[in-house]
């Protein structure tokens, strides 16, 4: 363990005995851009990852809405069209049919 | 009076700030005197990081030309997101974090080879057994990926400790540590044979 303390020591002094100053108009560059606020805003769309993420996404949420709709969809109570009634008399060779409609009106006047 | 002060660090020095009486009847010069307040904090909190800053940006570069660019970023973002760094935590493993981030970055977008200075050249004025040896440890550092780069030079340049290097390159812990071995294993061979 000292020995890699030792080590690292070593390590440490050669790395830190190449070092380079900032160089020269670096930093006036750097608080000029700062002051100036021409600091990079990339626009929203123009984040290419974005821009591509949104064509999938589009056709994820058309698919989901398209899939979804007939499940939150009220469903209409069905409508009797008519209502038959037969009734057979074997021996006289009769059959009487009563149809019912929504549409015929019991006492109509003329 | 309103006073606050802010640590820099190892340095040891403190800003005071005191907010001014007639700021307070007029806003919109409160706002003006914020922002530049703010800046002023921002200035001094990166003077006694800076050179260590471009100094790990430049080595985990390989001393590509483009160290200067990556640093500028790094600053600039700094500068820009600095109202999202919260004055009770490290400023020094914030801005080394957004650096490591800038150099990630560099490395994805560059698709061309960079030119970089040669360490030969580099470590000229240094005298033969010494200058060996420099040279030893950073064509150690080039034949690594970027990413294990980053780690040596965040330990033995910047002076970081195995938590905050997880804290900064997202790294973990174990994975910091075998990079670190696996540096001292074959640096201690290369070493070994100039000290005789």
């Amino acid at each position: 363990m000292d020995e890699d303390k030792i080590l690292d020591k070593e390590i440490s002094r050669l790395v830190r005995s190449l070092e380079k100053d900032l160089p020269a108009g670096l930093e006036d560059r750097i608080a000029l851009e700062a002051s100036t606020g021409k600091l990079h805003h990339r626009p929203f769309f123009r984040k290419w990852q974005l821009a591509l993420a949104v064509v999938p996404g589009g056709a994820a949420l058309f698919l989901a809405l398209f899939l979804l709709l007939p499940v939150f969809r009220k469903q209409q109570e069905p409508q009797l069209a008519e209502i038959r009634t037969q009734f057979e008399l074997v021996d006289k060779n009769i059959t009487i049919i009563f149809i019912q409609r929504p549409d015929f009106k019991l006492f109509e006047e003329d | 009076m309103k006073t606050e002060s802010y640590d820099l660090g190892k340095s040891g020095f403190f800003i005071f700030l005191g907010e001014k009486e007639q700021s307070r009847h007029r806003p919109e010069m409160k706002v003006r005197e914020e922002a530049g307040v703010s800046q002023a904090i921002f200035w001094g909190l990166i003077e006694p990081v800076k050179f260590r800053l471009y100094n790990f940006v430049l080595k985990s570069l390989n001393f590509s030309t483009d160290a200067d660019d990556v640093y500028q970023e790094t600053v600039l973002h700094a500068f820009q997101y600095f109202a999202s760094f919260h004055k009770d935590k490290d400023f020094r493993a914030w801005i080394f974090s957004i650096a490591h981030n800038e150099i990630k970055s560099h490395f994805r977008k560059s698709f061309r080879q960079t030119a970089t200075h040669c360490i030969d050249a580099l470590t000229a004025s240094q005298d033969d057994s010494s200058g060996a040896l420099v040279r030893e440890v950073f064509r150690f550092a080039s034949q690594l990926r970027p990413k294990e780069r980053e780690v040596f030079f965040l330990f033995y340049e910047s002076g970081f400790s195995i938590p905050e290097i997880r804290g900064i390159s997202g790294l973990k812990e174990g994975y910091i540590k075998l990079l670190l071995n696996q540096a001292r294993n074959r640096l201690k061979k290369a070493l070994g044979v100039h000290h005789g």
